[in-house]
């Protein structure tokens, strides 16, 4: 049977089919992967990681229902299943919403889709609709591996002695109401691509799909830690204010509860208002899709190569400036141009930024909810170390996204370039990044933070928190210059070389460990002005010891280098 | 001068080049040729110390270029084979970069690009990035990275690739011109009337070892032939071309 699967799948079939195929296989295609089998098992890792999610949840909720279900409360049951049930369509919405903008760019063919296949024997509408429907089933796959084990378990989990409604019911509802709310998301997504497409000149459109891809990315990112709160919910959880209306994951609670029969007429109508929404968007993407792809695609070949100025104008101005010589500017403006331009780069940067923001916030909210700043500025206990935490959690997110971003070289075969004319080119090189570091990762956190610092705790206690933030980071960026011994973006992330899920858990897991032991440090150093200012002169200390030495053994940078390519001949020199 | 001596490169026990030895005096344009994968590109790699030779030394002005790589480094100007370069720069941007990377002055480097720009016909895509170039404009750009910084010795691979007639012409010229001043010029390529018109020696290597090396005109007389192309053919090429290609038709219509 296997065999026979095997031997199927490796036939050439129809051009549809070749279409999904060669899309699916590109939709994990990157530089991050290392080889086909590296993505096979990332790949498998992925859903299988989303499919075990469903066999977790008994685990999580079991004891939850057991105690709730000894109660006599039988509404307070209620409201916890609500909330739960909540959370698993927002959570839904955000993966799906998270899995369709990392791969904004595989919805619809771009220039170089249409360069290889339009040449061959295919339809303009089969190489635009396979792009579309390729993501669209991998976003149903995972829905599907998320919903229906999650559905299955939570519907034996509450079916205890308060039960609502029947085991063979809840689970399809469920499954249904997830189904409904990733369709909706995938499909919005989806349908505000196609708008941006259509109505923006060519030339914009690329740097607006960008700016939006990445504040979709940031504003799912900072919404994670609060659908983590949701199961909380139990206090409002059956308030329905007039946003309600304007929320979709509301609408798919509300087609989970019309399809148990527990609708009221509001619930009602936000169910019906969920569910023409996912039509909508799914129609009104495809009937655009079917009335523009010919247009699309003409617009991509024959719109005139566009010239412009960089956007960074005044940052490159200003680094011009600052920089120390011609080759610390030509390092320093090749590393923002990088930055700024590759897509991998953008998008490693503003996970992690993104992942800081939200800690930062969700810890910001937390400490203006818990009141404590109420009876005038904090001085002590934990809420004092969550508020010292914050600068510090952002800029370790900032640096290390930077750091991570400069280890994967723009194109490696292109480094030729900087072994040949700057491989003695240390000092420039530690001047440069330092100044992205500071520029992008310091400076930020610090501005960010700040006024918030100075808000909430006594002055003295807020001047402390931020030069102590800003002195760790001077330590820790020049530990990171002393280091490393390459030009950013150049070299060193040769694939093969890391597998990309340990290097983010390691990365991540360090972020959250050194934050928290710097955070009691600081808690315990900054008791008093005596103590705090014995601190500060210590660090600026050690950040004045740092600055000037230079401990590089080779007097060179380091490149990697790549094996020789074999050279396949005709054989009609005789080899 | 430039000299090598009795270069070889081995991978693993594989030699890619086996004691190749040449002299590139200055005005001189040394023809670098040989069918594919006979060494070329890898004699070009070790020269401009992409990869260390494993045995054999270059030498330039007498000194040994493997121990002074950086003076060396400031010395020749080099266009590889493939135009690998960083293509999310616009073609003025990657200029910028290498001639601020071999440390020139803002105002003269901005002249020189805006004047090679402006010779290459690429002024109206100098601010465009070079993604979208074609070859011949990368190429082009290439070309004038190598001699942004009046290099010495110029280290060419290919450099006609993908060029246009016209620019192809300019730039054959140009690299005559550039002999005459007393530059000198390492010249490898597959094109061998190019080749043939523009150097004064050619070396020809043939699986790893060099089979010829001499001026194109006594190589001609000594082969008995009428071109460089008949020389390299009877030097390198052992199978039937005319049968190889028999064999192919037969194979797509099979």
């Amino acid at each position: 049977m296997r065999e026979r699967y095997k031997a199927w799948l490796e036939a050439t079939h129809g051009p549809l089919f070749e279409l999904h195929r060669h899309y699916a296989r590109r939709l994990f295609e990157s530089d991050l992967i290392t080889s086909p089998d590296d993505l096979r098992r990332v790949v498998i890792t992925c859903l299988a990681a989303v499919a075990s999610l469903g066999f977790i949840v008994p685990k999580l909720y079991y004891k939850k229902y057991e105690y709730l279900g000894l109660g006599p409360n039988v509404d307070l049951y209620r409201r916890a299943i609500y909330a739960d049930q909540l959370f698993f369509v927002v959570m839904t919405m955000l993966g799906i919403a998270a899995l369709v903008t990392f791969r904004w760019d595989s919805l619809f063919p771009n220039r170089e889709d249409y360069l290889i296949l339009r040449p061959l024997p295919l339809k303009l509408s089969q190489i635009y609709f396979a792009k579309l429907t390729t993501l669209t089933a991998l976003a149903l796959l995972v829905i599907a591996l998320l919903a229906i084990p999650c559905a299955s378990s939570f519907a034996s989990v509450i079916s205890g002695s308060h039960d609502l409604a029947p085991s063979w019911q809840e689970m399809p509802a469920q499954v249904v109401a997830t189904f409904c709310a990733g369709i909706f998301v995938v499909f919005a997504l989806a349908l505000l691509q196609t708008v941006l497409m259509n109505c923006l000149p060519l030339q914009w459109y690329a740097r607006a799909s960008a700016s939006v891809q990445s504040l979709l990315l940031v504003a799912i990112l900072c919404a994670i830690p609060w659908a983590v709160d949701l199961p909380n919910a139990v206090q409002w959880i059956d308030l329905r204010p007039a946003w309600s209306l304007y929320a979709p994951p509301l609408w798919y609670f509300a087609v989970y509860e019309k399809l148990l029969g527990r609708a009221d007429s509001y619930d009602s109508m936000l169910a019906v208002r969920g569910v023409l929404a996912a039509g909508c968007v799914l129609a009104g993407t495809i009937l655009i899709s079917l009335v523009s792809h010919r247009r699309y695609a003409r617009r991509i070949f024959e719109s005139a190569v566009q010239t412009r100025r960089s956007r960074l104008t005044l940052v490159e101005w200003f680094a011009e400036r600052i920089a120390h010589g011609s080759r610390e500017s030509a390092i320093l403006l090749f590393a923002l141009r990088s930055l700024d331009r590759m897509k991998q780069h953008r998008m490693i940067r503003l996970v992690y930024a993104g992942v800081g923001c939200a800690l930062v916030l969700e810890s910001g909210i937390g400490v203006l909810l818990t009141g404590a700043f109420n009876k005038g500025p904090i001085h002590h206990g934990a809420v004092l170390d969550a508020v010292f935490a914050l600068p510090l959690m952002l800029f370790f997110f900032l640096f290390t996204g930077l750091r991570y971003a400069f280890r994967i070289p723009v194109d490696l075969r292109a480094n030729w370039l900087f072994r040949l004319t700057a491989p003695d080119a240390i000092l420039e090189r530690r001047r440069a990044v330092r100044l992205i570091y500071i520029g992008f990762a310091l400076l930020p956190a610090l501005a960010a933070t700040a006024p918030f610092l100075l808000m909430v705790m006594a002055p003295w206690h807020g001047v402390y928190a931020i030069l102590f933030a800003g002195l760790i980071a001077v330590l820790f960026i020049e530990h990171e210059l002393e280091n490393s011994d390459t030009i950013p973006l150049t070299c060193s992330y040769l694939p093969g070389k890391r597998n990309i899920l340990h290097t983010g858990i390691i990365y991540w897991f360090v972020v959250f460990v050194i934050t928290t032991v710097l955070t009691a440090l600081e808690a315990i150093g900054g008791a008093n002005p005596v103590r705090a200012s014995l601190v500060i002169l210590f660090l600026t200390f050690l950040a004045w010891r740092s600055l000037p030495t230079i401990t590089v053994d080779t007097p060179q940078l380091r490149f990697d280098d790549l094996p020789e390519p074999a050279v396949a001949t005709l054989g009609l020199s005789g080899e | 001068m430039l000299e090598a001596r009795n270069l070889t490169k081995r991978y693993s026990s594989i030699a890619a080049v086996e004691n190749v030895s040449f002299t590139i005096r200055p005005g001189q344009i040394l023809g670098y040729l040989g069918p594919n994968g006979s060494g070329k590109s890898t004699t070009v790699k070790m020269l401009t110390g992409l990869i260390e030779p494993s045995e054999g030394e270059i030498l330039y002005r007498g000194k040994n270029v493997l121990k002074n790589r950086l003076w060396f480094s400031r010395h020749f100007g080099y266009v590889p084979e493939e135009p690998h370069l960083y293509t999310h720069l616009t073609g003025r941007e990657y200029l910028q970069l290498v001639g601020r990377l071999r440390g020139m002055e803002k105002s003269i480097l901005e002249r020189k690009i805006e004047t090679m720009l402006d010779l290459f016909g690429l002024t109206d895509f100098r601010d465009t990035q070079m993604s979208s170039y074609s070859k011949g404009m990368r190429q082009k750009v290439l070309l004038s990275a190598a001699l942004l910084h009046d290099p010495d010795v110029l280290i060419l691979d290919e450099p006609f690739s993908g060029l246009d007639v016209t620019a192809a012409l300019v730039f054959r010229t140009l690299l005559q011109a550039l002999a005459a001043e007393g530059k000198m010029i390492l010249y490898s390529s597959h094109v061998l009337e190019v080749v043939e018109k523009v150097c004064s020696e050619v070396l020809i290597l043939h699986r790893s070892r060099v089979v010829a090396n001499d001026s194109v005109a006594r190589l001609r007389d000594l082969r008995s032939s009428s071109s460089l192309e008949d020389v390299f053919s009877q030097l390198v090429m052992h199978e039937d071309a005319s049968a190889v290609a028999s064999q192919m038709i037969a194979v797509m219509r099979g």
